[in-house]
């Protein structure tokens, strides 16, 4: 029985349309997936089923949940719904969460507006929410803050399935998590809808968590569903040429050239520690953190080499380390077998010279009140001699040009640009005094996959062209077979495993790698 | 740093352009006062004393006979002097403390910023008539004393701001640049903590406007004859009942200069975040 049916759908924002007639039907019971990029329309459609759209919204065609359309239906009637017959789970539970109250209080809030418990009875089914969502050692007196990301999004679903509602919709529940715990959370939800009897309307960007989750999956494009099928069948006949392509971008393998011509590595890492202290004034903390602890590699010139781990792992730590950015406590940084020590400025300069960065978030990594053109050549005469400035022009629009920009791009401010570009820019930064190593921390996370693929491609070319190494630092397991010929394995500051890509992600040696590799969700292959 | 604005700031933020607009109105008389007042505001003329608003007078004379009116441009132009001298003081000094400190970390930060709490736990006043027993009043004391207890508000400001710029990548890539942490510093820091402090500059120029008219009041201002909104409200305290007029105008001088800096301070930072917020989005 359809549970849910979207009916010519239309929504008009400030006199944009957004969504152009959407038509989706949820049975009882039903994992639906909706996948798309950013901007698709897919988060206004789970905010119009909710009715919580801006105000100045306009909604047109039908949203008949269990008989009655909402479109319809008053604001007061609407608040008994969410919450009781809709359960709604977000991307960030941070923010889901009211950081002043306990959790129980939380869920048990839930029971008290819903189904006029008392705060003493609805404290008793909060805990026995708590520990349906796997929530068992956590104490009911904590608040948000004291809890793990994983925990805190348990107990968004724990207050999101409280009332048994017949609808749970989830908003990129696991994207701010990490592996591990996003295969957690998908196997709770997974339960719970299987268990409840509920429906689920599964929103992603990522294809590969909604087809191991949904029974059915619907493509959404620029305020359109443009393909809908079962999952079963979804992947071996796809018809519409963008769900191709945003399945092909998603598999997207950029072609490589490994050089081998070098088998001697030229940046070699002995024995790196660094340790986290907590801030004291006067003595230092006697128990420090081995953030990074004892780690040794190896990068041979052209390489691609993989560095995977969870949040916590060391994986950053390590690699502002090795940039030189914060101090070792112990061990060798070697370049071209010259022993390096960052902590003379000398050093300091020839290490940046030859190994440079591309950061995870494009939004942060350009200073909003400076030209792209004047963020590209903010190295020329610090860590090279004096330039003219036009040749400081020229050297920015050859590196814009590279990175496949026009020279206009130069005089643009960050703001003018989209995440795929400014990516683009911040690799020609990395570009500019010629490196032999650059370390890629999470280049492509935060862009959308049609994007990510065409960054793959880019860094693959630039490597076949230019022999530049990378040191890829990701979660991201498929992106690892991907662009890199070697993989590091980094848990609790220790590298666990170190091998070739292949090898390590067909026959993982460690407990942590395997469980890493079970936790990745991946794309069937067509 | 304030140009390219897409939509007019006078339509979506009503309350800086009445701001600005007062502001520049109070700013204009100051600025007439120094090269001409209606009448000369130190010149006494007892026959004329207390006289009601006239021709010659618009808003009157005070008891010794002087052109209130005169007094009161005069007097803005004082209030403004000492407050921008005080401010720019302020700035001068915790901007750099500020910066200085949150760019090296560790415990020269922390002795910095327990310093400044340390001169923000004192009581302004207290000192202000402090600094009048060792050095005598004067405008020039009460400019300092105003701007010692803007330093630490402006090292506090620009200190929030920038730890919360550094951790920024662009920072970071700037270091992977080879810049120094100096260099960083006046590139990236300052510029984008700039919007903040003429947001907190603004809110300062009230306040000091407010201490500046407190200390002539009691004395420790600006000195006779040189005229003063403050001293004004002093004389006209003992002639409250028959001439009120007299305390309303410096009175009302103040509440117009202050609420115009407030109203200016208020719509530059709504004015102003959205867009830092924009660009970062």
């Amino acid at each position: 029985m359809t549970l849910l049916m979207l009916d010519h759908l239309v929504c008009t924002l400030d006199g944009t349309e957004i969504l152009h007639g959407v038509n989706l039907r949820v049975k009882q019971g039903e994992i639906v997936g909706l996948v798309g990029e950013s901007g698709s329309g897919k988060s206004m459609t789970a905010l119009a089923i909710m009715q919580l759209l801006p105000e100045r919204a306009q909604l047109s065609g039908q949203i008949v949940f269990d008989g009655r359309d909402l479109t319809q239906t008053s604001e007061a009637e609407m608040c008994a719904i969410r919450g009781r017959d809709i359960g709604l789970i977000f991307q960030e539970p941070m923010t889901a969460l009211n950081p002043l109250k306990t959790v129980a209080d939380q869920i048990a809030e839930t029971f008290m507006l819903h189904e006029g418990f008392a705060y003493a009875n609805a404290l008793d089914k909060a805990r026995a929410a708590m520990d349906r969502v796997g929530l068992e050692d956590v104490p009911a007196t904590r608040y948000p803050h004291e809890l793990s990301g994983g925990q805190r999004q348990r107990i968004v679903i724990a207050m999101a399935i409280a009332c048994h509602p017949k609808l749970i919709i989830v908003d990129e529940p696991t994207s701010a998590l990490d592996v591990t715990t996003q295969a957690q959370i998908l196997a709770l939800l997974r339960e719970i809808t299987r268990e409840s009897g509920a429906a689920l309307l599964f929103i992603s960007h990522d294809l590969a968590v909604v087809a191991s989750m949904a029974d059915r999956i619907a493509v959404m494009k620029d305020g359109r569903i443009v393909e809908e099928s079962a999952t079963r069948t979804f992947f071996g006949a796809m018809r519409d040429p963008y769900a191709r392509a945003l399945y092909e971008a998603s598999v997207h393998r950029p072609v490589r050239h490994t050089d081998t011509r070098f088998p001697t590595p030229f940046f070699v890492a002995d024995d790196c520690t660094r340790l986290y202290r907590k801030p004291r004034l006067f003595r230092p903390d006697p128990l420090p953190v081995r953030a990074v602890d004892k780690v040794s590699l190896a990068i041979r010139p052209g390489e691609s080499v993989g560095l995977v781990g969870e949040s916590g792992s060391g994986k950053s730590t390590l690699a502002r380390a090795l940039l030189g950015l914060d101090p070792l406590d112990a061990g060798t940084i070697t370049l071209d077998g010259v022993r390096l020590d960052p902590t003379r400025k000398q050093d300091r300069l020839l290490l940046r010279r030859k190994v440079q960065m591309v950061f995870q978030d494009p939004y942060s990594s350009f200073d909003p009140r400076r030209t792209i053109g004047w963020s590209i050549a903010e190295a020329l005469g610090h860590l090279t001699g004096p330039v003219a400035e036009s040749d400081r022009m020229q050297r920015v629009a050859a590196l814009l040009a590279q990175v496949e920009l026009t020279p206009d791009f130069a005089a643009r401010y960050p703001h003018e640009m989209s995440g795929g570009q400014r990516q683009r820019a911040a690799i020609a930064r990395a570009l500019m005094t010629d490196p032999e190593l650059i370390v890629l921390d999470e280049p492509v996370s935060a862009l959308d996959v049609s994007i990510r693929a065409r960054i793959l491609d880019l860094l693959a070319e630039l490597q076949s062209r230019r022999a530049v190494a990378y040191l890829f630092i990701t979660h991201d397991l498929s992106l690892l077979r991907a662009v890199t010929d070697r993989t590091l394995v980094m848990q609790k500051g220790k590298i666990v495993e170190d091998g070739a890509t292949s090898d390590l992600l067909d026959r993982p040696q460690h407990a942590y790698t395997r469980a890493l590799i079970a936790a990745s969700p991946d794309l069937p292959r067509i | 740093m304030i140009s390219g604005a897409r939509n007019n700031p006078a339509l979506t933020h009503p309350s800086l352009w009445i701001g600005a607009a007062m502001t520049a109105y109070v700013v204009l008389l100051a600025l007439i006062a120094l090269v001409w007042t209606p009448q000369d505001p130190t010149a006494m003329e007892m026959a004329k004393r207390l006289q009601t608003p006239s021709a010659a007078h618009w808003l009157g004379t005070d008891r010794f006979g002087r052109d209130v009116l005169s007094m009161a441009m005069a007097g803005a132009a004082i209030s403004l002097q000492v407050s921008f001298v005080a401010i720019a003081f302020g700035m001068a000094i915790g901007v750099p403390l500020g910066l200085f400190a949150a760019m090296r970390g560790g415990t020269l930060d922390e002795a910095v910023m327990r310093v400044s709490d340390f001169i923000f736990a004192f009581p302004a006043l207290l000192t202000a008539i402090m600094l009048r027993e060792l050095f005598g009043p004067g405008a020039l004391n009460a400019m300092i004393a105003i701007g010692i207890f803007n330093v630490p508000v402006f090292a506090r400001v620009t200190y929030g701001a920038a730890l919360s710029i550094k951790t920024r990548d662009f920072v970071t890539a700037s270091r992977l640049a080879g810049k120094s942490e100096m260099r960083i510093a006046l590139d990236h820091v300052l510029p984008n903590v700039l919007p903040l402090l003429i947001v907190q500059a603004t809110i300062q120029l009230s306040l000091g406007i407010l201490a500046e008219a407190a200390l002539s009041y009691m004395g420790l201002g600006v000195q006779p004859p040189a005229p003063s909104w403050g001293r004004m409200l002093n004389d006209a305290q003992t002639l409250m009942v028959i001439a009120p007029r007299l305390a309303l105008v410096p009175g009302l001088c103040i509440v117009f200069t202050v609420l115009g800096l407030n109203l200016l301070g208020d719509g530059l930072r709504d004015w102003l975040d959205p867009r830092l917020r924009r660009r970062q989005a």
